[in-house]
């Protein structure tokens, strides 16, 4: 697992380590600590969003461009032995990471917004309203981030995070009235889509080892 | 067989990487490679004009490309799968070779990830050596100098215990101090290898790499149009000096030839010298430069105004 972790923290420079696993948390916390006290579902709604978005553009410096047409900056992976295994492992951690983070801060800010409201009780459906908001922001992460990678531009990324960003706050709404059935479904397309994502990602990578030939 | 440095005993010529029947086509243009060697224990240098197919061919020989009909052949051993050699082989492109955010510390990270024999303690101390970005570890790759992003993959490459380099124009972003450094650090890597490490770079410098340059390869429109020992392409051409009154019967033999008001120059087989007994010639030994060139334009598709007689 270390060398996976290892894989992962490889593509990610010290400024997108600092920027995705502090300044990410920390900018929801404040913007959240700004905004005037919303209720449970509806703060965690908000942290979804901004985490989605924040994702989706930060990857830019993680992975942006992996899989854009033309390997010229991968020369150096495609000449190693190891290299489909290195960017598979990362790709995998990446993900992981996404779910881990997300739930954590959701679940703190679900907890947190709970009791400003005075209600210290954490009853079933309100899990089914938290695993479907995250289950359903790690999907869209997903998604838009298989979208950007293909393409090598930042404004491309920070504009499929905006849109990704919109579609998911109009997919929030049915999940919100019926999360516990959009929990199961959701439960079974993410880790579809998440397999998708890594082959799409790799395809394309190994795409590159190859030219259209007359 | 082949005579060693010394010029002594005779030994058997093997190949780090042999191509045969070589083909790919991309965009109109056609890489046509019916067979070439590279010699194992030498410098190679790979020369040709822009666009002849020089890089195309290094990245097929070095696997980042593979979409080519044919058979390449690593290291004698009948091994024609990339995937398994691509430990022994070292590879160093131009242009963005390393992700951008990448910086001198990460190269090294993900190095130790990507090659079994890579050693940091040998990239630190190359990377320093080499001068390396001032010293800064943390500044990325996408804010170097191209020279210091060579340098970078230099490093990189060289602190493997690699069998064989396929080098992408290592020499054209460095300074000739760098250049210089970069022709030991090839004569060191060779002599490392006691005949079992070779060295395959493409140049446009070829005055600057010629004395680490052992056999050399001249490419022109996706063909290998010359290739051998330097000291045999040295031998098989000659360079002719003579006077402009026999510029135009001497212009029928000669391979090359270019004329001014006081004469002609050009490079003349050797077996056709013969040919040219009468004349008021002088008859050097000609610079791999000299070859080169006079190789590269006639079979070049660019049009030579020295056929006019205003001199190349």
């Amino acid at each position: 697992m270390i060398k996976w972790i290892k894989s992962y923290l490889a593509f990610m420079s010290l400024p997108a380590r600092l920027l995705i696993f502090a300044g990410m948390p920390a900018a929801v916390t404040v913007t959240l600590l700004c905004l005037p006290s919303l209720d449970f579902p509806a703060d965690m709604c908000v942290a979804a969003i901004l985490l989605m978005t924040m994702e989706c553009f930060l990857d830019y410096w993680v992975f942006g461009g992996i899989a854009a047409k033309g390997g010229s900056r991968m020369a150096y992976l495609m000449s190693a032995p190891g290299k489909m295994g290195i960017l598979r492992k990362a790709l995998t951690v990446s993900m992981l990471r996404q779910i881990l983070e997300s739930g954590v801060i959701l679940g703190l800010w679900g907890a947190v917004s709970a009791v400003r409201k005075g209600d210290r009780t954490f009853d079933e459906g309100q899990f089914w309203v938290f695993a479907g908001i995250l289950l359903l922001e790690y999907l869209f992460i997903i998604l838009s981030l298989t979208a950007a990678r293909l393409f090598d531009g930042l404004w491309i990324h920070l504009t499929i995070s905006c849109i990704g960003a919109a579609a998911m706050a109009m997919a929030l709404g049915p999940v919100l009235r019926r999360s516990a059935v959009s929990f199961w479904l959701l439960l079974l397309l993410a880790p579809a889509v998440s397999l998708v994502s890594v082959s799409a990602a790799m395809k394309r990578v190994k795409e590159n080892y190859y030219d259209r030939q007359d | 067989m082949r005579r060693d440095a010394q010029g002594g005993m005779e030994m058997e010529l093997k190949q780090a990487i042999e191509g045969i029947d070589i083909k790919k086509k991309f965009r109109g243009f056609t890489l046509d490679i019916p067979k070439c060697s590279i010699p194992k224990g030498f410098a190679t240098a790979l020369i040709g004009e822009n666009g002849s197919g020089k890089t195309t061919f290094l990245n097929i020989l070095a696997g980042i490309r593979l979409d080519y009909k044919g058979r390449i052949v690593y290291f004698d051993e009948k091994e024609s799968d990339v995937e398994k050699v691509r430990e022994r082989v070292g590879y160093t492109g131009p242009g963005c070779f390393f992700l951008p955010h990448w910086n001198r510390k990460q190269v090294a990270e993900v190095s130790k990830l990507l090659f079994e024999s890579f050693d940091a303690n040998k990239y630190d101390d190359l990377c320093d050596e080499l001068g390396i970005i001032g010293g800064d570890k943390t500044r990325r790759v996408s804010e170097l100098s191209d020279g210091n992003r060579m340098k970078l993959a230099l490093a990189a490459v060289m602190a493997r215990d690699t069998e064989c380099l396929v080098m992408d124009e290592p020499a054209s972003p460095l300074d000739p101090l760098m250049r210089d450094r970069l022709c030991g650090m090839i004569q060191e890597y060779l002599e490392a290898g006691q005949g079992q490490r070779s060295v395959l770079f493409s140049t446009h410098n070829i005055a600057d790499m010629e004395n680490v340059t052992d056999y050399c390869l001249i490419m022109e429109q996706g063909r290998i149009v010359e290739q051998g020992f330097v000291e045999d392409l040295k031998e098989k051409y000659l360079l002719i000096k003579g006077e402009a009154k026999d510029a135009q019967a001497a212009e029928r033999i000669l391979y090359s030839f270019s004329k001014s008001p006081y004469g002609f120059e050009g490079l003349c087989l050797t077996e056709r010298l013969d040919q040219l007994a009468g004349m008021d010639i002088q008859a050097e030994t000609p610079t791999l430069f000299q070859i080169s060139v006079a190789v590269m334009k006639a079979n070049s598709q660019m049009q030579y105004r020295h056929r006019q007689g205003v001199g190349a």
